[in-house]
């Protein structure tokens, strides 16, 4: 009894001590802070940054853009020696003993509390924070904005990028050089953009002359492998999909003065529309806005800034006053098939033809600097476009791929207008301040004068908001019209994007029986939301049908293409040099006259099966719809069919031509993977059977997805040294678009890890 | 009571370790190496197909690499969809040149480099096969294989 | 083995029959099937003694029935006598070699001899397949 009175004493007084250990060391890690906040002086050093001032707030600074940040520890110890000498008496409040040994005021700063620190010198030198020290980024320079732009120093110098167009399917190849400019090791990381139906399957990382072809894992995988490899100080590169369009490249382990080239390699198709093909490469992610809560936002951070989002990912801007180095090279072999008759571009080109099909275009000089998409666009002759059904097999596993395109008639004199209830939905956020909005502004003024007495109109805009024009659709009367223009004329941009918002109010209300409704959005899709605003319009869209028109020269593809094919509409792109008045007067002709609605295909044998997209869009006058599957069986004549106003009408196809391009195969993949996204947004399954889905479609077909990502390890050498400052490539706003109005303000919140 | 109440503590106590503990553990080590493919012929080699296999189970490619002759096909084929699983015991790689015999590599010569992670401490043990090899006018001909590996940790 | 061939080699038998009654293509017939059908009709045409010709005639109707059976399959399926469509150079086995094989006609004759880098890259794929249903026998 006595024993185990003891026993049990001994086992209380050890239980207390492990717990009271356990306490201590949680209590520890937590309190443990390796950047610092300042609760006691640091080691004064002398400074080479001057600060005009500073506030100390307990824990957090402002700086002098008046941003709260955190200050770094190099940056906080540079700032209060730059202050003054520890034997200067300045009137007022003492400063003295801000050294080490010495009572300081900053170590009695509790937090709530202030200290203002200002220093008269306005003396800005270049500041040696430019270069990787502590593990952080660069501290801000500040700049006269009237001054020509200063260069500042990232490891990404030039991007290369060399398309081969086949017909209508065009294979790019992406070379990234990244050269350290420091004196130290980095790994960079890069943000960068990518068409959205992009087909990622190559990736090869570049040493001197050396090529080591990287490996497609699932995504927790490949990070890993990553990880161990900059851990351990091997040269590594790592690609991930954050958005079907926005990409992530991260190289670690690049030595001082050496360079490291990333190529990736993709397929996509182009866009036809009336005689022309257009092959777009994006050049710059733009500013997107998270509304709160947004489930993988984009962040849109200024240059230095270190901030890493607790969730989703981060693009840092340059300011108005800087440039990097990072300039792109462009070229693309075309090979039309047919006659080609004109070619043109939106940066200026060089061009060289090689008979009537064939032309070998390249980006000119001194147009170099990536802040705009660029467009390449070629017309075929005439009458060569027709419906044609292609078709591969693959003999590996002799599964049948196909793609079928569709084309209406040339001309819709002959159709008959229908009437329309147009509900024009604006975006008046601040992302589309400047020319942007007048853009809009302009689009939506020429569509208001082409209604006539059939039609009804509505008029929203949305922001921070929505708003409305009236309560419900009116008629297009004259008076309506001229009241209508002068709300357009006054709308401007400013505050958040709750597109959400916009898109509820336009498909909300109940629809008119004797009216196709068209949603007109014009945005710059500048969200980092898509996925909700995809599955709010798979969810409500009902009958009625979206019109997306993307105003801007770096817009989010990947957002209005899915709006106009959740919509079953069609999407088209403003650009800022581009006459708004035109464009919609093209557009509002061809949805006023489609060409085929309620469209079929007859398989008659085929045996097509996963064809996307599935549900087929409207077909409008000069453009194809484009249906991309799998069959079995022989491939025979595949007929269309679908209503024309009132009638039922339908035609031959043709017969199937072996196109021996293994690429639609990809294609396919891609498309399947989309879908296979697009069904998760709509029911939530965020890591279920539809994540399995895809992840196994893109391992198999070696494409890049939300679950797979490319890695590449060199393992033949360690660098010497520890793994080296993160430098995150920033990069320009996109031309057009306003720093202050998209970047440097609080444009929705981020929580940091 | 006293003694519930000990007993108690000592679990709490034991579940507070285990969670610092399992917060600091380390992941299984690992190490990454690189594998070099040599083949040895008196005859220029075209054409080459290579099997390569690792007994343990447990190579990870990380990275494949052509040889020292820049006219073979850069990088070598190999099957993609296989290296996608998290380890693999072997891989099958293959290239050919179109140079003339004149401008092709005789001797020892390296055709092929893998980078490979392991995990574990354990050493690997690989094994190397020469499935194929030929000339440039397409004969098959008789040549050696090794391997040669290397690994810094 | 005919590269210009390679493709419908690869589709199924009823399409392939198809595509050869369109391009007409010239029947392949097998020396042994070519004389037994001689020897047939010379025989029916030789104005032997009954006896003889019934002895032969016993022996003609089984031939030639095989004849014309061996004939349509030949017509129908040529494959049956020759090797494997991806055993370019001949060799009984299907290696780099017979990519090598296939890279060099293509480079000798581009698109003219039939054979895309598709082709070429497919069958380089397929020989390095570790999954041996996927393997080329």
């Amino acid at each position: 009894m006595v024993a185990s009175k003891a026993a049990t004493k001994c086992i209380e007084r050890i239980a207390c001590a492990l717990l009271g250990a356990a306490v201590v060391l949680l209590g520890a890690c937590a309190a443990y802070e390796p950047s610092g906040y300042p609760s006691q002086a640091g080691s004064a050093q002398t400074g080479d940054q001057g600060l005009e001032e500073i506030t100390v707030t307990g824990s957090r600074i402002e700086g002098p853009t008046g941003n709260p940040r955190r200050l770094e520890p190099r940056e906080r110890r540079t700032a209060l020696s730059a202050v003054a000498p520890a034997d200067a008496e300045p009137a007022g409040r003492s400063i003295a003993g801000m050294q080490p040994g010495g009572s300081t005021l900053l170590s009695q700063v509790q937090p709530g509390e202030e200290l203002w620190v200002i220093q008269t010198s306005s003396a800005v030198t270049e500041t040696e924070d430019d270069e990787p020290g502590s593990g952080t980024m660069l501290a801000l320079v500040a700049r006269e904005p009237a001054a020509p732009p200063t260069e500042v120093p990232l490891p990404l110098r030039h991007t290369d990028v060399h398309a081969v167009v086949t017909g209508y399917i065009s294979a790019v190849d992406v070379t990234q050089q990244f050269e350290n400019p420091y004196d130290e090791k980095i790994e960079a990381v890069y943000l960068f953009p990518l068409p959205e139906k992009a087909a990622v399957n190559e990736f090869v990382m570049t040493i001197g002359d050396r090529k080591i072809r990287g490996i497609l894992r699932e995504k927790e995988e490949a990070q890993r492998i990553y990880e161990d490899a900059r851990a351990q100080g091997y040269r590594a590169s790592l690609l991930v999909q954050h958005r079907p369009n926005i990409f992530e490249q991260k190289v670690a382990n690049i030595e001082p003065g050496k360079r490291i080239d990333v190529n990736i390699r993709y397929f996509h198709t182009l866009a036809y529309e009336d005689g022309w093909y257009s092959f777009v490469f994006p050049t710059v992610v733009g500013p997107r806005y998270n509304p709160v809560g947004s489930q993988s936002p984009v962040a849109a951070l200024p240059r230095g800034d270190v901030r890493e989002p607790a969730v989703g990912t981060a693009v840092r801007y340059l300011r108005p006053s800087e440039r990097s180095a990072h300039d792109i090279g462009i070229t693309v072999d075309v090979d039309a098939g047919v006659e080609m008759e004109e070619l043109t571009a939106s940066h200026e080109i060089a061009t060289q033809r090689d008979g009537e099909s064939r032309a070998h275009v390249t980006l000119a000089g001194g147009n170099t600097i990536p802040n705009r998409d660029f467009v390449l666009k070629f017309r075929v002759a005439g009458e060569t476009i027709k419906s044609n059904l292609l078709t591969y097999t693959d003999a590996r596993t002799q599964e049948g791929y196909f793609t079928l395109l569709v084309y209406p008639p040339r001309t819709h004199n002959d159709l008959k207008r229908q009437p329309l209830e147009m509900v024009f939905v604006v975006d008046t956020s601040g992302s589309m301040a400047g020319e942007p909005i007048g853009q809009a502004r302009d689009a939506i003024k020429a569509a208001l004068t082409r209604l006539d007495s059939r039609d009804t109109f509505q008029v929203m805009n949305f922001s921070s908001d929505v708003r409305q024009f009236a309560s419900r659709p009116v008629p297009a009367s004259s008076a309506n019209v001229e009241r209508a223009l002068d709300y357009v004329h006054r709308l401007g941009g400013e505050g958040g994007t709750e597109m959400l918002g916009g898109i509820r109010a336009a498909l909300g209300f109940p629809r008119d029986p004797e009216r196709t409704r068209y949603v007109t959005f014009l945005t710059d899709g500048y969200i980092g939301n898509e996925a909700e605003i995809l599955g709010e319009v798979q969810r409500t869209i009902g009958d009625a049908r979206i019109f997306s028109f993307g105003v801007g020269n770096s817009v989010n593809r990947y957002l209005l293409d899915g709006l106009a094919t959740e919509g079953r509409g069609t999407v088209a792109y403003l650009g800022l040099e581009d006459s708004a008045a035109d464009v919609m007067d093209y557009y509002f002709e061809r949805i006023s006259r489609p060409a085929l609605t309620d469209v079929a295909i007859d398989w008659n044998g085929l045996a097509a099966t996963d064809v996307y997209p599935a549900r087929l869009p409207d077909l409008f006058p000069g453009r194809p719809i484009v249906v991309t599957g799998k069959f079995r069986g022989i491939p025979g004549d595949v007929g269309v069919r679908g209503r024309l106003g009132a009638d039922t009408v339908s035609f031959d196809v043709g017969a199937a031509r072996d196109s021996r391009q293994p690429a639609l195969r990809s294609l396919w993949a891609r498309l399947r993977i989309e879908d296979l996204a697009r069904r998760q947004t709509l029911t939530g399954d965020a890591n279920g059977a539809l994540a399995d889905s895809i992840r196994a479609t893109a391992l198999e077909h070696s494409l890049m997805s939300a679950y797979t990502s490319f890695v590449a390890v060199d393992a033949t050498e360690r660098t010497a040294g520890e793994h080296g400052t993160t430098v995150n490539q920033a990069v320009p706003v996109p031309a057009g678009v306003r720093y202050d109005t998209t970047v440097s303000g609080e444009r929705g919140a981020i929580a940091e890890r | 009571m006293k003694r519930g109440a000990g007993v108690w503590h000592a679990v709490v106590a034991v579940l507070c370790a285990a969670t610092v503990l399992s917060t600091t553990a380390q992941p299984e080590a690992s190490y990454f190496a690189t594998v070099d493919l040599f083949v040895v012929s008196d005859t220029p080699v075209a054409a080459w197909q290579v099997e390569l296999t690792e007994r343990r189970g447990a190579m990870q490619i990380v990275g494949i690499e052509r040889g020292d002759d820049s006219t073979f096909r850069d990088p070598p084929y190999y099957d993609r969809v296989a290296m996608m699983r998290s380890s693999t015991d072997r891989i099958v790689l293959a290239s050919f040149s179109l140079s003339d015999a004149a401008r092709l590599q005789s001797g020892r010569v390296r055709i092929a480099r893998v980078h490979v992670r392991m995990t574990g401490a354990a050493a690997a043990d690989y094994e190397a096969r020469l499935v194929a090899a030929g000339t440039a006018d397409g004969r098959p001909i008789d040549a050696q294989l090794s391997i040669e590996t290397q690994t810094e940790r | 083995m005919d590269p210009t061939t390679e493709q419908s080699e690869t589709l199924p038998p009823t399409i392939a029959s198809r595509l050869r009654a369109l391009d007409r293509a010239e029947a392949i017939v097998d020396p042994r099937t070519d004389r037994a059908v001689l020897e047939a009709a010379r025989a029916y045409f030789a104005g032997r003694p009954a006896a003889a010709r019934a002895r032969r005639s016993r022996w003609a109707v089984p031939v030639g029935m095989a004849a014309a059976v061996l004939l349509a399959a030949v017509l129908m399926r040529p494959l049956v006598f020759q090797p494997p469509a991806d055993d370019v150079d001949g060799s009984g086995s299907v290696d780099v070699l017979d990519v090598l094989a296939l890279a060099r006609m293509r480079a000798a004759a581009g698109d003219a001899s039939g054979i895309t880098e598709a082709r070429i890259e497919e069958l380089a794929f397929r020989i390095v397949a570790l999954d041996s249903a996927r393997r080329v026998p």
